[in-house]
């Protein structure tokens, strides 16, 4: 299905797939950077705000804290009252505070805020009692009580009793003097217990001070009654005077007591330092808690910021990652589509650039090269139908019916029809011409190797010639030279000759006379011969008798055969010396004009001989240049002859070749021959008429060469 | 000379190169070839006649009669005088022309080797035998079958 996306919807595919990624990204982007800024905003608006409200909720509680220390500890009214207000003041920021802390508040938060809201009531309420508490101010009240009015009446009752127990010692017993002493020690330590009561600052301590009071208001009393049954007089009325001023004093004391028992300020104290501590610290816990709390939702949040900003991050740079990723792919899985395309594409081109039209294209995409390459397959179809022709053609096959082929059409089938055509005909022209190249260059070949054969013959003839005449011109020198030495020799020979020929005359005289001789004695001994013979004849006829003649006359016989012989041998040697010397004799008579004029010809011949030298070396010359030429003529006959055969033999291998050419169907030869511009026949014809005439001109050539002889016999 | 054993004496003639020998009895004698008279309407071999002191003879033509290349006549040239006998042993004188007439010499028989034993010979040759002295080979021939009383008896007649 990818592959039939053309690359326009590739591009555009690749590209709406980026701008979505990128869409994609900025979605995310904004979306995750907006909750990071709310984020930031939270944290600005509300945990700003909670942590400042808090702050001073804290600050608040700490000051209501030492207000109320103040207060519990204060004397002072109009600064109790201003503590006071002071500590209305807190207790009302605190409530504002709290109320802000939890509007501000949410989920664990305002758990906390509404704990601290609790806790900040209870407060409130320990606070309203401490500061009732140190406003009743009990034990300043008391110590004033003690230290002015006690004062001040145990003071008077002190000295009435001590206006007793200097009466009493000068008039009272001793028993009365002791019980006056331990009076005024009961009453002293009362008094003391009056001040510890009021200094005291624990419950239990004043308990015991009570009861130490208690038991030393019974013994006081017990004494007081002693003395007042003991007393009289002057004294009674002491004591009475000391019980009225004792009596004022115990009411004051009383009150001290009571007031000092009550220990408003250290209860004040106690609670301030006690319960309103204690909350204040649980507060402080709480607001610690809640500090934490938000310190921990601050974590939270930077870590949750973190995280976001992280997977923010994260998936920025998956998206990013992937984005790029497909992007390459996308423009590899592109790119490889279009150069894949296109590399089949070349491929076929260069296939086809090659001429290789073999292979079909494969078409595996339904782009624009995809297209391209359906019409490069459509070509190469066409391509491979006309090389299929161009094959059938190379193979020879000249008959092709362009009509019966599909597809037929376009410049290369005309062209190629018009080839085939050409072709037959350039063939058919080549088959004639090569059977004529052939039969012309044999008859070249024979005549060019006669001419060489003779040339060659011509040459070593040269050859010879010239060697002959280097030898000539050699001889004709040593002809000059001799030639005057002849000349010399013939004067001398011509002298020579006449005392010769006299003296062979006499010995010829001499000789014909021995032979003249020797015949007579070669005729006696033949006679002698013959008569031995018969006398052997005889003898041997005669038989036993005749056997010792018979010895006689072979031996006579023997003698006359001997004698015979030397004659014979004589006279034959004897006549061939006369023959011989009067040979000799007439041919030196003969020689002697010969001689001389041998003489004067040899003259001549030296003159001759040294124009036919010049002469001579003339011809060597052109003897030499003859052979050069006639050696060349023989060797460029060769050639020719060679070249001849050569040509005979490429004439042949052309013949072959171009019978590689089929011209025309054996069956349909005829419809060929009248379809395609008849040459084939037409040469045909020409050929045959050729031979024809050339017969024809043979037979006119015999007749003319015979015709007029034939008539001129005829008319002699 | 040896007596013991049987020999005959001979004469040997030439024709040619060829070494020819005749029995010695049927030879009168030899004699130089001198003049001799054509006869018409002779056989070829048949030279002519000619006169032996006062006796003519007919002179053959060896050569011809043996069928041999004719040869120039010289100074060599001799005629045997043969006594040919006929059918009724009477004699019949005729000069044979032969080349070289050579000596007379005794032959052993048992030296002559018989024609018939050499392969080639025909029946009717006149050699009737041969004589191998170290190569140098004599053909002894029978002078009644080169010349036939027949024939010699019709030149008689001629002649006569």
């Amino acid at each position: 299905m990818m592959n039939k996306l053309t690359i326009r919807n590739k591009l555009i595919l690749t590209l709406g797939v980026l701008v979505l990624f990128v869409g994609l990204i900025f979605i995310i982007s904004y979306s995750r950077i907006s909750a990071i800024n709310q984020g930031f905003n939270q944290v600005l608006d509300g945990t700003v705000e909670q942590q400042r409200n808090i702050a001073q909720l804290r600050y608040e509680v700490m000051n209501m804290i030492r207000n109320q220390r103040k207060l519990a500890l204060s004397s002072e009214i109009q600064e109790m009252n201003d503590l006071k207000r002071r500590i209305d003041n807190n207790a009302l920021t605190i409530n504002e505070r709290i109320e802000k802390v939890i509007s501000l508040s949410s989920g664990e938060l305002l758990n906390l805020a509404q704990a601290l809201d609790i806790k900040i009531d209870d407060l409130i309420k320990i606070n309203m009692d401490i500061v009732e508490l140190g406003m009743t101010n009990s034990e300043n009240v008391a110590r004033n009580l003690s230290t002015k009015e006690g004062s001040n009446e145990f003071t008077k009752a002190n000295s009435t009793l001590t206006e007793l127990q200097t009466y009493l010692a000068n008039n009272g017993t001793k028993e009365q003097v002791l019980t006056v002493a331990a009076l005024d020690e009961q009453f002293h330590m009362l008094r003391s217990l009056e001040n510890e009561l009021i200094l005291s600052t624990s419950p239990s301590a004043r308990e015991v001070v009570l009861k130490e009071a208690s038991e030393i208001e019974n013994r006081f009393e017990l004494y007081l009654g002693q003395l007042n049954r003991n007393l009289s007089g002057e004294g009674k009325l002491m004591l009475e005077k000391y019980t009225r001023q004792y009596a004022a004093y115990y009411d004051i004391h009383k009150k001290a007591m009571n007031m000092a028992n009550q220990a408003t300020n250290g209860k004040a104290l106690e609670l301030s330092k006690g319960q309103a501590d204690a909350i204040a610290d649980e507060i402080n816990i709480l607001i610690k808690q809640y500090y934490d709390q938000v310190k921990r939702l601050l974590e939270n949040d930077k870590i949750s910021n973190n995280e976001k900003y992280g997977s923010t991050i994260r998936s920025m740079i998956i998206i990013i990652a992937v984005t790029i990723i497909l992007s390459v792919f996308m423009s590899i899985w592109l790119l490889r589509g279009i150069t894949g395309s296109l590399n089949i594409a070349t491929d076929a081109v260069k296939k086809i650039a090659a001429g290789n039209f073999s292979s079909d294209v494969k078409i595996s995409t339904e782009d624009e090269i995809g297209l391209m390459l359906r019409e490069l397959q459509v070509m190469i179809i066409k391509l491979r139908s006309s090389v299929n022709l161009a094959k059938q053609v190379a193979l020879g096959d000249l008959v092709i019916d362009f009509k019966s082929i599909e597809n037929h059409g376009g410049e290369l089938d005309e062209a190629l029809e018009q080839m085939v055509n050409n072709l037959r005909n350039i063939v058919i022209t080549i088959t004639n011409g090569a059977d004529n190249v052939l039969a012309a260059s044999q008859q070249v070949a024979s005549v060019s190797q006669q001419l060489s054969q003779g040339s060659q013959e011509q040459a070593s003839s040269a050859e010879e010639v010239s060697s002959s005449m280097e030898q000539m011109s050699a001889n004709i020198q040593q002809n000059t030279e001799n030639s005057r030495e002849t000349e010399k020799i013939a004067n001398k020979a011509s002298e020579d000759i006449e005392a010769t020929s006299l003296s062979v005359s006499e010995t010829v005289q001499a000789i014909n006379n021995i032979a003249e001789k020797i015949v007579i004695i070669e005729e006696i001994a033949s006679k002698t011969d013959l008569l031995a013979l018969n006398a052997a004849v005889e003898a041997a006829r005669a038989g036993e008798h005749g056997k010792g003649f018979a010895v006689v006359a072979a031996e006579v016989r023997k003698l006359a055969e001997r004698s015979q012989q030397a004659a014979a041998e004589i006279n034959e040697i004897s006549s061939h010396t006369v023959k011989l010397a009067e040979d000799s004799k007439g041919m030196l008579i003969q020689t002697l004009p010969d001689i001389n004029r041998t003489a004067e010809l040899v003259q001549e011949v030296a003159a001759a001989s040294v124009e036919q030298n010049s002469g001579a070396n003339q011809v060597n010359r052109a003897i030499q240049q003859l052979s050069q030429i006639t050696q060349n003529n023989a060797s460029s006959s060769e050639e020719m002859s060679s070249n001849a055969e050569e040509l005979s033999t490429q004439a042949e291998e052309l013949k072959i070749a171009i019978s590689y050419f089929k011209v025309s169907n054996s069956q349909s030869d005829f419809n060929i021959s009248d379809k395609k511009g008849n040459v084939s026949t037409v040469n045909n014809k020409n050929h045959g008429s050729k031979q024809e005439v050339k017969v024809q001109g043979n037979g006119a050539k015999i007749e003319l060469d015979e015709g007029p002889a034939d008539n001129e016999f005829s008319e002699f | 000379m040896n007596t013991d054993k049987k020999s005959e004496a001979y004469l040997t003639f030439l024709l040619g190169d060829e070494k020819f020998a005749v029995l010695v009895n049927y030879v009168h004698e030899v004699v130089e070839l001198n003049n001799y008279t054509r006869v018409p309407d002779a056989p070829a071999y048949m030279l002519g006649i000619f006169n032996l002191r006062g006796t003519i003879l007919p002179l053959l033509d060896t050569r011809i009669k043996l069928g041999l290349p004719q040869k120039e006549k010289t100074n060599k040239t001799r005629i045997l005088i043969l006594n040919v006998r006929d059918k009724e042993d009477a004699t019949t004188s005729i000069g044979a022309i032969v080349d070289v007439a050579r000596e007379v010499v005794e032959i052993e028989d048992e030296n002559i080797q018989k024609p018939d034993d050499i392969e080639g010979f025909k029946s009717t040759t006149p050699v009737t035998g041969i004589v191998n002295d170290h190569g140098d080979i004599t053909m002894i021939m029978d002078i009644h079958r080169v010349f036939s009383v027949d024939e010699l008896s019709h030149m008689n007649k001629t002649i006569n």
